[in-house]
């Protein structure tokens, strides 16, 4: 407060300032790092599957796709580039998916999967299965996706009315999200029963988060989706930081707090349930990302958000190789593997809150 | 909005869903520019339902005067531009450094006013934090602050849009004397730049010392409204606040509140 700055007081700053312009690096030093081991990751998970190819055979399948065998052309171009992209892409939108949905629902155990916006998701999809409902001019395929979206969408309003309604706290909130998960597989189960045989064996894939499915047109518009929402996830990135520093704060700088979270649920709906449609139920990914990403960088949004993004995507292509590998020969379902990463994840943030 | 108005509340009555009424049909005497309005009165008397009526972050009724102007139902971004709230409560379970909330503070808002380019901005937070003389906290994280720290960032985050009117929500409760004599002192200056605070102060000895008008409050209305030496006195803590106390000179002039048991 004195006017005249003392010598002190000006090194105090210099100190200051350098420590933060060195954090300010760290962090986009680690954003990068942890890019470029999605690109490692990435290049690994192509190399290895059940049918044994040489790395030397996928080369060659990716670069001159003329001069090999037609067997090889296929196992990569059609089942392993595709799963790999998938798995890049999923974790990308998942975990994005839960960052937002932590910061406008106050919560480090939210996420699209443990509030059940994936289990509402999939129900959706399993009822434009089993009702067969069309459109004309629509393909089947992009309504199952739609009716996902509307059915993750309603419920990831019940959870913000819920949030609102009486403030609720951290815990009520998640036993609330466990409530929704616990409805919406008994409405699957329900399904089941009373399924076709072929119904059936679509349903019961969304209920099993599996890379299985994957293929080019899929990947495209699930790319679309993230590059179309991403951009505005990340220009709200101030605002988010300012709701950490509570909802009143962040209204008394003229913030509209409800219109902001409302589209801030809208981005949320979409990435989760474009994700689920395609792949089914891939769980913790979007509660797993965001708490290291928070652990590396912080919650400052502009890094939170971009180190969310790549490493739920690093996981999960961590979680597509671990798949191959686990049993050799066979190729689990990846939602298996992320539960196992995650279930220790979740217990670890729970037993930390009570603390 | 012209600046250096000076400021007065007729008839506001604010509350919460399924609980109306906590201020009631409140009436103020004017606050001027360059002068600090210390709030007192008991606990849930309504204070901190007062300041948040006026920022506009509870819906209200009545009048809030600035000038010949009602800002009373302003849209909230005309109202931030010239009100900053610092609540009782700063949430701590944030990972993000000190900089980093004061930078956010001022980003976040849509206000061209303080939109200003990151450079800039952070030249703005570092100023304020040697200001405030709490240049070493500014790489720490707020979830490893203390309380008292915590509070100094919180008023920080409040000040650095250098807002008209000021309102602050037990600034002080959690300083150690220094930091209480620092911040009150930094108050005090930054009212006399032509500046509007309210301030919820219970340590009635601080705002016989520091402020230049004091309210007291009592079950949502005005007890009394004048200089703090005629607001607090023996009657009126016997009144409001069932205690037996006597209000004394000091050596220096200064008022002083003595407990008797
Ligand atoms: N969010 C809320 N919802 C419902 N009622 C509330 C809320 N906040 C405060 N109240 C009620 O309003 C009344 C006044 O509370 P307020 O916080 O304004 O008191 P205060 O004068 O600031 O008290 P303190 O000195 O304890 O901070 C209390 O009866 C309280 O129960
Ligand atoms: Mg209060």
């Amino acid at each position: 407060m004195n006017v005249q700055k003392t010598d002190q007081q000006q090194a105090a700053r210099r100190i200051a300032e350098q420590t933060y312009d060195r954090l300010q690096k760290k962090r986009l030093l680690i954003i990068i790092g942890i890019a470029v081991a999605c690109f490692i990751s990435f290049c690994f998970d192509i190399v290895t599957g059940p049918s044994s190819l040489s790395i030397q055979q996928v080369l060659a399948a990716l670069f001159h796709s003329s001069s090999t065998d037609n067997a090889t052309d296929v196992i990569v171009w059609k089942v392993r580039m595709p799963y790999a992209l998938m798995a890049l892409l999923t974790g990308t939108a998942l975990s994005v998916a839960g960052a937002e949905m932590q910061t406008i629902l106050n919560n480090p155990l939210a996420s699209p999967f443990t509030l059940g916006v994936s289990a509402a998701a999939t129900f959706g999809a399993a009822l434009a299965i089993v009702l067969g409902i069309t459109l004309p001019g629509v393909s089947a395929n992009w309504i199952v996706s739609l009716n996902a979206f509307l059915f993750a969408f309603g419920s990831v309003l019940l959870l913000q009315a819920f949030a609102r309604w009486k403030n609720a706290g951290v815990g009520s909130l998640v036993l609330f999200g466990i409530a929704l998960v616990f409805t919406f597989n008994a409405l699957v189960a329900l399904i089941h029963y009373i399924a076709t045989p072929e119904a059936l064996q679509q349903v019961v894939f969304w209920s099993m988060g599996s890379l299985a499915r994957a293929n080019w047109d899929k990947i495209r518009l699930l790319a679309i989706v993230i590059a179309v929402v991403v951009p505005f996830t990340m220009a709200s990135s101030w605002k988010m930081t300012a709701l950490r520093l509570g909802e009143e704060r962040a209204a008394g700088l003229g913030i509209q707090v409800n219109r902001f979270r409302f589209m801030s649920l809208l981005r949320i709906s979409l990435l989760a349930a474009t994700s689920v449609a395609f792949v089914g139920t891939i769980g913790f990914i979007g509660l797993v990302g965001p708490h290291i990403a928070r652990m590396l960088v912080g919650e400052d949004h502009r890094y939170w958000f971009p180190a969310s993004l790549v490493t739920g995507a690093l996981v999960m292509s961590l979680a597509s190789i671990a798949s191959k590998l686990l049993v050799a020969g066979t190729l689990l379902p990846v939602g298996i593997v992320t539960a196992l990463i995650g279930v220790p994840v979740f217990v670890y943030l729970i037993l930390r809150k009570d603390r | 909005m012209k600046e250096n108005h000076e400021v007065y509340i007729k008839q506001l009555t604010a509350g919460y869903p399924g609980k109306p009424g906590i201020i009631r049909q409140l009436t103020t005497r004017s606050l001027q520019p360059g002068t600090i309005t210390a709030l007192a009165g008991p606990n849930a008397a309504g204070k901190s339902t007062l300041l948040k009526s006026i920022a506009g972050l509870i819906p209200a009724r009545g009048e809030i005067m600035i000038g010949q102007q009602n800002i009373l139902h302003f849209p909230m971004l005309k109202k931030a531009k010239l009100i900053s709230y610092m609540p009782q409560y700063l949430p701590f379970d944030i990972s993000l450094s000190v900089v980093e909330s004061l930078v956010a503070s001022l980003k976040a808002s849509p206000l061209d006013q303080i939109s200003a380019k990151l450079p800039e901005v952070e030249k703005r937070a570092f100023d304020l934090l040697e200001e405030m003389d709490i240049m070493h906290l500014a790489t720490e994280a707020v979830n490893r602050l203390s309380g008292g720290q915590r509070q100094l960032v919180s008023l920080a985050q409040a000040i650095i849009r250098v807002p008209e009117i000021l309102l602050l929500d037990e600034p002080t409760s959690a300083l150690d004397l220094q930091h209480q004599v620092t911040v009150m002192r930094w108050i005090k200056n930054y009212a006399r730049r032509g500046k509007i605070i309210l301030i919820v102060l219970h340590d009635i000895n601080m705002a016989l010392r520091w402020a230049d008008e004091a309210i007291l409050l009592h079950n949502g209305r005005v007890y009394l409204h004048d200089k703090p030496g005629a607001v607090f006195t023996k009657e009126a803590l016997k009144e409001v606040y069932h205690v037996n106390a006597d209000i004394e000179a000091t050596a220096s002039g200064h008022l002083q509140v003595i407990v008797k048991d």
